[in-house]
């Protein structure tokens, strides 16, 4: 720049800057909202007292015995109660509301969708009401994505999504919570054509203010003797269904990949794969203590933070032996159970001869709790104990 | 951990101190236990927040002069635009200038000056509603005037993004950019990052868009360090497909800028030696600057409320940097300590993007070339010409009267799998980045809107005398309506300004009418739902129904409909915003007879005043509801949180007479209801 360009410029942000500074000064002492971005803005934050929540869960492994949701209608000291049906079902196609064709698995395979049927009826005291109106398209045949399926699918109301030779209108998106974390929500009569058959979970709203303890007990006399009751109340647990444990299938597909399977031809209890999912997300590599790992590519970074930590801990001792991570299955290999969380390569089979499953786990604290500090949960904490079995569940600790 | 330790930990938290991850986590699940140590939070917040919140002093208000001398300075410039290239500062050369502006450094020092004047004073605080209010329009004329004169586009920019990961705080990309209309596109990102171990997977995408063309490569999305890779293939995608974008907001902030009442002019500065405006708006509004986040990769979080600023190019509306600050307040830091993030102050950009250069050069042939893959996904669009429609689907397409100055671009028939014969046409027009789609069909059978229009949208009155059914713009489609008539329905959809939709919508040879009884009443086992105006719900009422006097800026009454379940009725009233609902979807109002709120249900919520009487607000579902006089109320909005509902609630009164059926007063939203 020149020097009578730059003097120019000089001068007038001098100028500038003295007219400014003198008009603010002038002025000061008026109050001016503060930027607010569009929103409404208060000086003040509400003041606010946290409340307990009036509804509960109850869920048994493996799923609710026949006769079971008869029996809880007409206990006594409930004012409401549903019982949630829920089972893996098989995608075959889903269109948007254009018609655009959004999933199309390779000939021959189908996409394992997460299923909970109701009655819209017995559902409605258990959404809010201004939500209320969803359990109408429920009974007239049409389905309510959760909030992380219609992320995952890219789908919305008016989507089409095909399950061999029914098809389900997507009415309405709900939050996972008001789901169960289900990818989809039917109805009864809906979920019975599509596969949805086992009664896994209820929502209970009890009459007066029972502790956990008193609605296990009412629950138990519902249920053959000595069966395992979990009940829990919301914030207890953050999902609000079977197995509140563990991730459900929609959370570990937002976090390993959703696959296309097909049920293994002479092999029940398991499934074969897209080819191109597992040549995309899972791998084996070398991990010190557990040798070759065939996992999730995604988590093996976790695995060897965890390996690593016990091997500076001196707690290299506590591994003797690894059976396995990335498993192709459904869970125990009962092809009407879910799918096993190792179809993911997202969980890992530790000390396996002295853990078996169902048994009193007996696995050194501190080495669960390197792992848990990595993020895995451990199957010893199961209500069915399951030892061996440590899974992902959130990020480390650390990160 | 008992109440006392947990209550001191919870004051050194609050004073910046950095507790151990066991602390945390202890501190946590006392938290989660003890409603006394809660609350205990909540009021130490409360009076923090007090205590910080002082009256900024009053400035003189520049923004209108500047906006002013920015919009003669463009209209100066606009027919001398060339080739222009933004610089780094500091020891590049200076851009040439035309003679004619040799003025033009003085008069920009003298605005700068007064602003950096202002600023030392108390700073330029522009007052909503008042001339900022006007700045805001001038700056979303001004990109929406620019996007159908561009026709080409490359730039190079610098990302940093801070608090990746504990063993990663800082990593650094860069971004190219390449555009020419009407529909090429291509972004490529780099990662340059050093990570500390090869277990990590470097962050580098590329999207191309070509046409009917779509690919895109590169790491998966993901939230790990280590992700799988990831490569997609569309062909013979709709032209300006949503489902396969392509982020031309990199280019022109055409969408994030979309709606005036939803940003903020900060003021004017120099970026790169260019003059340049400075907006803010929040980062879920703003999110259409950072496609790179959904396309792959593992990025750090954020959260709604965090600031972007941007700056625009104050002659060509490019944008030139924008950068992330955190937003503040107890709900932000509960969500950054489940993400596990280290202390972010307010004032401290957790992630910037910086131009590096930036011109109108065609990009060279070639650059938009989609590299071979074995497999890809057929779309299904067909391309035919316009003039043979009528023999692929039996009709002559109806041809809007304006198209706003667009040309006419591709003709296609939507994916039909399953019909015999296709039946719907989309014409789609447009120039430079601006778009605009026509899609019809003679055969609707379903008892729905045609077109990507939900069953809320708000009925506005078009110039042919006709009607249609409006939704402003989303993330995931531009401004669109929906128009039925009689064996004839047809949508429009844009990123043009909603006048210029409507103007497009009324010039179609159709007029359209009311949709039929059987969309609008939905009939269900165990109940009913019927769309309703304000008045005829309020007449089926069992109670007099109130309505709220205050929303948000941009909001306006858009539908309601009455909902019968089991014997109970009520109310649901939608209010939308009129150009662009980014990061927040309509606010719902709720309303039926009731003594007593329904049980609560959510993993979290609290009794909070509502209207002097307490009320419960469920942040997760962003949801407050309350019961007044016989009457259960609910206010819920995405987005939105429990100070804007709690004004919104404090606002309720009767109806408005238009609302009521009355004669309309000039300043109400015309069209709502029905």
């Amino acid at each position: 720049m020149r020097v009578r360009g730059i003097g120019a410029v000089a001068s007038g942000a001098a100028v500038g800057f003295a007219l400014g500074a003198v008009l603010s000064l002038s002025l000061q002492g008026v109050a001016v909202t503060p930027r607010s971005g569009g929103s409404v803005s208060h000086a003040t934050a509400p003041f606010t007292v946290p409340e307990a929540s009036d509804t509960f869960l109850a869920w048994i492994p493996g799923g609710f015995p026949a006769g079971f949701r008869e029996s809880l209608a007409a206990a006594p000291g409930f004012e409401h109660t549903v019982v949630v049906a829920s089972d893996n079902t098989w995608l075959t196609r889903s269109f948007d509301a254009q018609g655009q064709t959004v999933d199309d698995p390779p000939s021959g395979f189908s996409i394992p969708l997460e299923v909970g049927a109701v009655n819209p009826r017995e559902f409605a005291p258990f959404l809010p009401p201004a939500d209320r109106g969803v359990v109408l398209a429920l009974a007239a045949g049409q389905g309510v994505l959760g909030e992380s399926s219609a992320k995952l699918r890219g789908l919305g109301p008016g989507a089409v999504l095909r399950f061999g030779d029914v098809d389900v209108t997507v009415a309405a998106i709900l939050p996972d919570e008001l789901v169960g974390a289900h990818e989809l929500f039917v109805s009864l009569d809906v979920g019975r054509r599509i596969g949805v058959t086992h009664d896994r979970y209820a929502l209970l709203q009890p009459q007066g203010f029972p502790t956990d303890r008193q609605l296990e007990r009412q629950i138990r006399a519902l249920l053959p003797m000595g069966t395992l009751v979990r009940v829990r109340a919301p914030g207890e647990t953050p999902f609000f269904r079977q197995g509140d444990a563990v991730l459900p299938p929609v959370r570990l597909k937002m976090l390993f990949g959703e696959f296309a399977a097909k049920r293994t031809p002479g092999q029940p209890g398991y499934l074969t794969l897209d080819p191109a999912w597992v040549r995309t997300h899972i791998a084996t590599e070398h991990v010190p203590l557990l040798g070759n790992v065939t996992c999730n590519v995604a988590l093996f970074p976790q695995i060897r933070g965890a390996i690593h930590e016990l091997i500076d801990e001196g707690l290299a001792h506590t591994v003797t032996s690894f059976s396995g991570c990335y498993s192709h299955r459904f869970v125990n290999r009962d092809p009407e159970a879910g799918i096993s969380h190792h179809t993911w390569g997202a969980a890992l089979d530790i000390n396996v001869p002295q853990n078996p499953s169902g048994a009193v786990p007996h696995q050194d604290p501190r080495m669960v709790a390197v792992f848990e500090r990595w993020g895995f949960i451990w199957g010893g904490t199961f209500i069915l104990p399951d030892g061996m079995h440590f899974e992902y569940r959130r990020a480390p600790a650390s990160s | 951990m008992d109440c006392s330790r947990s209550q001191a930990a919870l004051s050194e938290r609050m004073d910046g101190e950095h507790l151990s991850p066991r602390v945390t986590a202890a501190l946590d699940q006392h938290l989660a236990g003890c409603s006394t140590c809660r609350a205990f939070e909540q009021r130490s917040y409360r009076l923090r927040e007090q205590a910080r919140f002082s009256v900024a002093p009053a400035v003189p208000d520049l923004v209108g002069p500047i906006m002013t001398a920015i919009e003669r300075e463009s209209q100066v410039r606009a027919p001398a635009r060339t080739r222009m290239r933004v610089m780094r500062s500091m020891g590049e050369r200076q851009l040439r200038r035309p003679l004619l502006r040799t003025l033009a450094p003085a008069v920009a020092a003298l605005l700068v000056g007064a602003i950096a004047g202002s600023l030392l004073v108390g700073g330029p605080f522009p007052e909503p509603g008042g001339r900022s209010a006007i700045a805001a329009a001038a700056v979303t004329r001004g990109v929406a005037s620019a996007a159908s004169k561009l026709s080409a586009y490359q730039a190079n920019f610098q990302i940093t993004e801070y608090h990746f990961s504990t063993d990663v705080p800082v990593r650094e990309l860069s971004m190219n950019v390449w555009f020419e209309a009407p529909e090429r596109f291509r972004l490529d990102i780099a990662d340059h990052t050093s990570y500390p171990s090869p277990g990590f997977t470097p962050t580098d995408l590329s999207l191309v868009v070509n046409g009917p063309t779509w690919y895109s490569s590169g790491p998966a999305p993901c939230q790990f360090s280590r992700c799988p890779q990831k490569q997609t293939v569309i062909t013979h995608r709709v032209p300006f497909s949503s489902t396969t974008p392509a982020p031309t907001d990199l280019v022109l902030p055409v969408t994030t800028l979309a709606d005036a009442n939803q940003l903020t002019v900060l003021g004017l500065g120099t970026v790169l030696g260019r003059n340049a405006v400075e907006v803010q708006l929040p980062f879920e509004r703003a999110r259409a600057l950072f496609p790179f986040l959904d396309l792959g990769g593992s990025w750090r979080p954020f959260f709604p409320n965090d600031r972007v600023v941007l700056w625009l190019d104050a002659s060509s509306w490019f944008p030139l940097r924008w950068s992330v600050y955190p937003a503040s307040g107890l709900e932000r830091d509960q969500w950054a300590l489940r993400f596990g993030l280290p202390e972010e102050p307010s004032k401290r950009a957790i992630f910037e993007v910086s131009a590096l250069s930036v011109d109108e050069r065609v990009p060279t042939p070639g650059t938009f070339t989609i590299p071979h893959v074995k497999t890809a996904t057929d779309a299904g669009a067909t391309v035919i010409d316009l003039a043979d429609a009528s023999k692929q689907t039996g009709f002559a397409p109806v041809i809007p009267g304006t198209v706003e100055g667009l040309d006419l671009y591709r003709v296609v028939l939507p994916p039909a799998e399953e019909q015999p014969k296709a039946d719907e046409t989309l014409i789609t027009y447009s120039k430079g980045l601006s778009w605009l789609k026509v899609g019809e069909t003679r055969s609707w059978s379903q008892d729905a809107f045609f077109g990507p229009v939900g069953f809320h949208a708000k009925q506005v009155p078009l110039s042919n005398g006709g009607i249609a059914y409006y939704e402003p713009a989303s993330v995931d489609h531009g401004r669109r309506l929906s128009i039925h008539s009689a064996g004839i329905d047809l949508y429009v959809e844009t990123n043009l300004s909603r006048d210029d939709l409507l103007g497009v919508a009324g010039s179609l040879p159709v007029r359209g009418i009311e949709i039929p009884e059987s969309w609008r009443v939905r009939v269900a086992p165990g109940g009913v739902t019927e769309r309703v105006s304000l008045a005829e719900a309020a007449a089926q009422l069992p109670f007099a129904l109130l309505e709220p006097h205050h929303l948000p800026a941009g909001y306006g009454l858009a539908s309601a409909e009455l909902v019968r379940v089991q014997d109970r009725l009520g109310v649901n009233v939608y209010f939308q915003q009129s150009d662009a609902d980014l990061g927040s979807g309509p606010i719902r109002f709720h309303a039926e007879a009731g003594q007593e709120l329904p049980p609560a249900s959510a993993a979290s919520q609290s009794a909070v005043d509502v209207r002097g009487t307490q009320g419960r607000w469920t942040p997760d579902r962003g949801q407050l509801e309350w019961v007044e006089d016989g009457v259960y109320y609910s206010l819920d909005g995405p987005g939105l949180g429990l100070e804007d509902l709690l004004a919104v609630a404090g606002s309720m009164g009767p109806l408005d007479p238009v609302d009521r059926g009355g004669a309309p007063s000039p300043s109400a939203p015309a069209g709502a209801g029905s």
